[in-house]
């Protein structure tokens, strides 16, 4: 099968000329389908903006990035975005928030509800389809949000901190529950962190930015058998890695 | 307190507000021992009884409802077109903040001159000051939630590919209802002071004649009765805008 996502000599700057900014200063890395990748990085290095130009919402300064060998150019129906901000519309129904995508895409009503009704079923949520945003906890909107994005039946998973503003506990089991999901569907998801733990549970691969001007400096397989269990993530091949990233971040934000 | 807080129902609000009456006009009374021209209560609600029972009185009540909510109907179109528009884009929002935010501060009063110079006599102007005065926190309040909801919900927009109509349709208009229905409530207000302050300048018609009037004959306990009439009137016509926005706005309730 062809690469998913290739990210090839990307990079971002920001401003005109005379005081650019230079966001992403070089970024390279291959992303095959059915992968579980994060991006991990210190604050303000890119994440959010590497992974905007994945979803086509922005675009590279230099070098491309491209879905199954082609060039993205704009946003693309084979992918679906979990925003890091609350982005769901507080006027909407959970039922109509997850419709949303679908009714944009000019799906029927019919075919509307019975989706979003499984995809409400998928992140746990049953009976909770009349509620408003506001009636519900942090944990559960993302959920919303996610199944949203479910809802479009996406290749390409993106997700920007989903579980950014969440305690400790409700993002150990979020996490457990996105695995099983990707489990199910097979899709690919890259997943932007800013969370060792977090990273380490749930990748496959972990991309390890700098910090600004960013690079991708590392590449780091996690190579730990799913499911993993509390007993695996706290193993000796996780808290290795642990510390190679630990040692990395350290480095780049010039602490000892 | 805290309990009051907890369980605001409607009985406790009334209470607390026919207390603040009762202590009102227990003030006045003292107040009538210190400057003898006030007159107390019983004088006022006499007097505003005689008033109030006069077949003129629908009329003068009439003409100043007709030219507030002329007035307000104005404010809102043009407040609500103009936020839109500038709101839609971040360069014209930084052009014209400064502006808007420098007109808000001016008492409107001042542009009462302009208007009678430009409409004349008659409901005209009153129209057009209810309208000045009950425009700039419309204007406000529509070019900020634009300008929010847009920043808020853009890369939902881009990432689903929607067209400028759909999200206008789909997601900015109904983001910028509960703020710009918060503003029209409060442009109520606002466009009755606007009508009443031009009746009092120009004195022809209305409650702000009616007032001006009895404040010449004299008839301060008559003044201060239609005074109160128009409190009233103003603190119904929120009550049912309130109540309006609740039913349409169940999603903001917890
Ligand atoms: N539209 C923009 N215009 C100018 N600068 C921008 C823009 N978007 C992002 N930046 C800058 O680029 C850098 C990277 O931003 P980005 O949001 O991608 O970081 P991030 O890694 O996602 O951070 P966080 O972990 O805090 O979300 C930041 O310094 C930010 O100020
Ligand atoms: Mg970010």
């Amino acid at each position: 099968m062809s690469v998913s996502v290739s990210i090839e000599n990307v990079s971002k700057t920001f401003g005109v000329p005379g005081t650019e900014f230079v966001a992403i200063k070089q970024a390279d890395a291959q992303i095959q389908p059915g992968e579980f990748v994060s991006i991990l990085g210190p604050s303000g290095c890119g994440k959010s903006t590497l992974l905007d130009m994945v979803a086509g919402l922005a675009t590279p300064s230099r070098g491309t990035v491209s879905i199954h060998g082609q060039p993205v150019t704009g946003p693309d129906e084979r992918m679906a975005m979990v925003f890091q901000q609350m982005s769901l519309l507080p006027w909407r129904t959970i039922q109509a928030n997850v419709e949303f995508g679908l009714e944009v895409r000019g799906v029927g009503e019919a075919q509307r509800r019975r989706t979003a009704r499984e995809m409400i079923d998928l992140v746990g949520l049953n009976g909770f389809e009349e509620k408003y945003p506001s009636q519900l906890s942090g944990g559960m909107n993302q959920r919303v949000a996610i199944a949203r994005a479910l809802a479009l039946d996406p290749e390409i998973l993106l997700m920007d901190e989903p579980f950014g503003a969440l305690d400790e506990q409700t993002r150990r089991i979020m996490g457990i529950e996105l695995l099983r999901i990707w489990d199910k569907s097979g899709k690919t998801i890259v997943f932007v962190t800013h969370s060792i733990s977090e990273a380490i549970q749930l990748s496959d691969r972990i991309l390890l930015m700098s910090s600004r001007p960013s690079t991708i400096r590392e590449i780091i397989d996690v190579p730990l058998a799913r499911p993993r269990s509390i007993e695996d993530l706290s193993s000796e091949t996780a808290r290795d890695i642990e510390l190679r990233v630990w040692k990395v971040l350290l480095e780049e934000t010039g602490a000892k | 307190m805290l309990q009051f807080r907890v369980s605001p129902n409607l009985l406790s609000i009334l209470l607390i507000q026919a207390a603040a009456l009762v202590a009102a006009a227990l003030a006045m009374n003292a107040l009538g021992g210190i400057f003898p021209f006030l007159p107390g209560p019983t004088h006022i609600v006499e007097e505003g009884a005689q008033l109030l029972i006069r077949p003129e009185i629908l009329q003068d009540f009439g003409v100043t409802l007709l030219e507030a909510s002329f007035g307000l109907l104005i404010a809102a179109g043009i407040g609500i077109s103009l936020g839109l528009v500038i709101g839609s884009s971040a360069a014209l929002v930084s052009f014209a903040n400064p502006l808007i935010l420098a007109l808000y501060s001016v008492p409107k009063i001042v542009f009462l001159p302009i208007l009678m110079l430009i409409f004349g006599t008659g409901m005209g102007p009153k129209i057009a000051n209810a309208a000045v005065h009950a425009a700039f926190p419309i204007l406000l309040n529509t070019l900020v939630a634009t300008r929010d909801t847009t920043v808020r919900h853009e890369k939902l927009g881009q990432s689903l590919c929607m067209t400028r109509l759909q999200f206008a349709t789909k997601i900015l208009l109904p983001g910028i209802v509960p703020p710009v229905f918060g503003a029209i409530r409060l442009g109520v207000g606002l466009s009755f002071m606007g009508a009443l302050l031009a009746e009092l300048f120009q004195s022809e018609a209305g409650v702000g004649h009616l007032v001006h009037d009895l404040y010449n004959s004299g008839n301060i306990a008559g003044m201060l009765a239609i005074i109160l009439a128009v409190l009233v009137i103003i603190v119904s016509l929120n009550g049912i805008m309130a109540a309006v926005e609740n039913r349409f706005s169940r999603w903001r309730e917890i």
